[in-house]
């Protein structure tokens, strides 16, 4: 992939998970009440989800019903996901 | 029990070098503040045999900022056993383009049940199942 592709992808991935986003705060209520931990796929797209208990358990489920190549939002619930220590201010 | 053993590289961090069946492997930092389980460059992701499908996802840097990564499946021998794992993939360019830099890290869900031992007097790392 050349720094071209690359800035594309990032463009289209960022605007993606915006809208990814929204969706998980539109749908916070029943999302949030769901177990710390479950994995939720929502399609960018529609706002549908699907959810596991772990990644390996859901995204083949989301793959299933939406298709492979869907986009899709991930989100932890109550389960953020740090790299170098992030400390879950946000 | 199984052990990895690793070292401490030149610029101070704990690195393993991660199996990857059918595939080269590469060399990871061990990020303790990272509560994931892989994370691999674009390049490297693609190298190992790790699919993406467009599912995306923010996560937190050390420094607060939130960033996009994508996901991916992909699998590893890990301590003795064939691991099915789940990846992020960064989209950022490698600064490092040196084939015995680590450019991923492991984080601490694949430490789940293991013994991490980062001694750095002698730069040594072991990994060790605790069963």
């Amino acid at each position: 992939m050349t720094e071209a592709d690359l800035e594309q992808a990032r463009a289209l991935s960022a605007s993606a998970a915006e809208q990814g986003q929204l969706w998980i705060a539109r749908k916070s209520a029943e999302i949030e009440a769901l177990p710390t931990g479950t994995v939720v796929i929502i399609d960018v797209a529609t706002g549908e989800y699907v959810t596991g208990k772990t990644w390996l358990e859901a995204n083949p489920i989301f793959d299933e019903r939406f298709g492979s190549n869907t986009l899709g939002f991930v989100h932890r619930v109550r389960s953020p996901t740090f790299i170098g220590g992030g400390i879950g201010i946000g | 029990m199984a052990k990895l053993v690793g070292g401490v590289d030149e610029l101070g961090r704990p690195i393993v070098r991660v199996d990857v069946p059918g595939h080269d492997g590469f060399l990871a930092v061990v990020d303790t503040g990272f509560n994931g389980s892989l994370m691999l460059q674009r390049s490297e992701a693609t190298t190992q045999g790790f699919l993406g499908n467009k599912r995306l996802a923010v996560v937190e840097l050390g420094t607060t900022a939130q960033v996009v990564v994508e996901k991916a499946t992909g699998s590893i021998s890990w301590l003795g056993r064939e691991l099915r794992v789940e990846a992020l993939i960064s989209n950022q360019p490698a600064p490092i383009q040196r084939p015995d830099t680590a450019r991923a890290l492991i984080g601490t869900e694949l430490l789940a049940d293991c013994l991490l031992l980062v001694d750095f007097a002698t730069r040594v790392v072991e990994i060790e199942t605790q069963a």
